[in-house]
């Protein structure tokens, strides 16, 4: 609306009500915080740091109660998320949750996907439906996903040391996958670019 | 249409009678219809500038800076140690002037507080309602005797990013083998609280390559200093020999320079070498003094919940040169942009402040594949920011070379995303 119709309004006495803030708002007090590193709201540019724009909100939720805990190990985002309690952590999932996921602007190395798509198949459709797209149970979607971001993470999987939400299936399922494997795989990530 | 401009407008708006409308008018009209000036296109002014054209499209949004690229000084060290170019830490202000803000490129000579204008040397005034001042810090020339601005050009500072890193690293490419490059640490407080610490790692990992019979000599003011135990277990291990650190209770601090001769005295000893990089003491940014916002101690005093000066209404101040207990970092001007611009738009919309949220996250490059980092997550209780208990704290001691490669990826995104955030 330029200003001339801004007057207009105003003076027509249709202008709306001063709004209060909302919780909505601390959430986004919350969430801009996290942007240094994970994006404009967490829409992440950095090959290595997932985006977080649009998961779904409990799997944000949880996975910061988790890094919290200490049942999913990290290097920095457990000593960040015992920053906070459930309410600012709901807050702060809610406000990701609601933004556009972006998938990464990448490019997927054409050679391996058939492979790529193959083990993807066997091993990760069951649960990360629709070629890793399905937000579905609040999974996190890998298509789309920063490639670099989801190479350390099957990666730490296979780390025995490394916990993560569900141990015994992601380790179980990486532990043979070999470096060309993970590879593979992630580029089929990456070009399921949606 | 009656033609009126934004402050004949808002003039109009406060003579008419609120009950005359019978409701509050929407004040998110005087959101849009509000000016402001951002002065210092850092890490701090780009964020509150940005993120109010944001959230208020028809605001008008003047960005103030006096170089025409920005150069960042997170990764910088990086070009010191020869690990990487100018190229990577230099960004342009297109994008901001795209999305609508008023990108004016000139120095700042004087802040108004009561007639609320910034005076730019270019001789134009920017009339503002609410002020944004992120200036960075200064240096105190005269605390080392024979240090100033001539003598930089032969002991480089390099700690503002620019022509002064690219010296810096050219007299160490040019060094000889089983030379020596003095690095005077600063005393607190100061930017970058790790930053000449990582810049021995950095330019000690070149020599480890190049000159491996050359070595770094920190001399410190300090007894302590930034994420210490961290550095000292990574100088052991890949730099055994190499640095050494002299703490200022063992005569540390170095009192007077002679560039002429390469000297660096400190109270008791004389110490040559073949570059000498003297990090001064600092203060607020020049623009802090010149609008009269500093206190005694040479910083900006500031309210947390807002980041407006305590001195002077309508100034908000962010960044390095605020008496803040959180550190002088990037991430930190960038924390306290969000809190100051949400407080802006609070005031400006008549709407209660929100608590703020202010964190901070600071990497360190200790060699390839070997990073750092240290978080902070801050509250603000009965007017004191305070850090959140048990929260934040730095990378954990002895940790595999898995985790601190891990940590070494992690700083080059974070790098991607505070600066994509900023210019993208």
């Amino acid at each position: 609306m330029n200003r001339s119709m801004w007057i207009g309004v105003l003076l027509a006495g249709g202008i709306a009500f001063s709004v209060p803030a909302h919780a909505g708002d601390q959430g986004a007090m919350l969430g801009n915080t996290c942007a240094g590193c994970h994006g404009l709201k967490g829409a992440s540019a950095g090959e290595t740091m997932p985006i977080i724009a649009g998961l779904p909100r409990d799997f944000i939720y949880t996975a910061m109660q988790e890094f919290r805990e200490g049942t999913r190990s990290s290097t920095i985002m457990g000593r960040i998320a015992k920053g906070y309690n459930d309410t600012q952590l709901a807050a702060m999932s809610d406000f990701f949750a609601s933004q556009k996921w972006v998938a990464a602007a990448q490019p997927a190395d054409q050679a391996v996907l058939k492979r790529g798509e193959k083990l993807h198949l066997k091993r990760c459709e069951a649960c990360h439906r629709d070629n890793g797209a399905s937000q579905a149970l609040d999974m996190q979607p890998l298509a789309g996903q920063w490639a670099g971001y989801l190479r350390i993470y099957m990666d730490t999987c296979r780390d025995t040391g490394w916990k993560n939400r569900h141990p015994n299936a992601m380790t179980v399922l990486c532990n043979d996958l070999g470096a060309e494997d993970v590879s593979a795989l992630v580029q089929f990530y990456a070009s399921q670019n949606k | 249409m009656f033609d009126l401009n934004r402050r004949g407008f808002l003039k109009v708006l406060g003579c008419i009678p609120l009950a005359a409308w019978g409701i509050a008018p929407r004040a998110a009209n005087a959101a849009a219809m509000a000016r402001v000036v951002v002065v210092g296109g850092g890490y701090g002014g780009v964020i509150a500038a940005r993120y109010l054209k944001m959230a208020e499209p028809g605001m008008e949004v003047t960005l103030i800076e006096r170089n025409k690229n920005y150069v960042s000084c997170p990764l910088s060290n990086e070009v010191v140690g020869g690990e990487s170019s100018m190229e990577k830490l230099t960004f342009g202000y297109d994008n901001l002037a795209k999305q609508g803000i008023k990108v004016v490129i000139d120095s700042v000579e004087a802040i108004d507080p009561q007639g609320r204008t910034v005076r730019v040397k270019g001789g134009k005034s920017y009339p503002y309602d609410q002020c944004v001042v992120s200036p960075g810090v200064d240096f105190k020339w005269g605390n080392i005797k024979g240090y100033d601005e001539a003598a930089s050009q032969t002991m480089p500072h390099a700690y503002k990013a620019g022509p002064q890193t690219v010296l810096l690293a050219k007299q160490i490419k040019e060094m000889k083998d089983g030379g020596t490059v003095i690095i005077s640490a600063p005393d607190d407080p100061f930017r970058c609280p790790p930053g000449p610490y990582e810049r021995a790692c950095l330019i000690a990992n070149y020599f480890k390559h190049h000159k491996p019979r050359s070595k770094v000599l920190i001399l410190d003011t300090k007894n302590k200093f930034s994420k210490e135990g961290l550095f000292k277990q990574a100088w052991a291990q890949h730099y055994q020999g190499m640095i050494e650190w002299v703490s200022g209770d063992n005569d540390g601090a170095v009192a007077r320079v002679d560039p002429k001769t390469m000297a660096v005295y400190t109270q008791l000893n004389t110490h040559k070498a073949d570059v000498v990089n003297i990090i001064p003491d600092q203060q607020a940014g020049k623009i802090a003094f010149l609008a009269g916002l500093t206190d005694k101690s040479g910083w900006c005093p500031v309210d947390f919940a807002t980041f407006e000066s305590t001195v002077h209404k309508n100034i908000h101040v962010l960044g390095d040169s605020t008496i803040s207990p959180m550190p002088k970092s990037a991430y930190s001007a960038n924390s306290q942009a969000k809190v100051c611009v949400a407080a802006i738009l609070a005031r400006l919309r008549n709407e209660p402040l929100l608590t703020p949220a202010l964190t901070n996250t600071c990497y360190s490059i200790l060699a390839p594949d070997h990073g750092i980092s240290v978080a902070h997550i801050f509250e603000l209780k009965d007017g004191k920011l305070v850090q959140v208990p048990g929260a934040g704290g730095v990378s954990p001691m002895d940790a595999s070379p898995a985790f601190r490669k891990l940590e070494s990826i992690y700083a080059y995104s974070w790098f991607k995303n505070i600066t994509t955030e900023m210019f993208g």
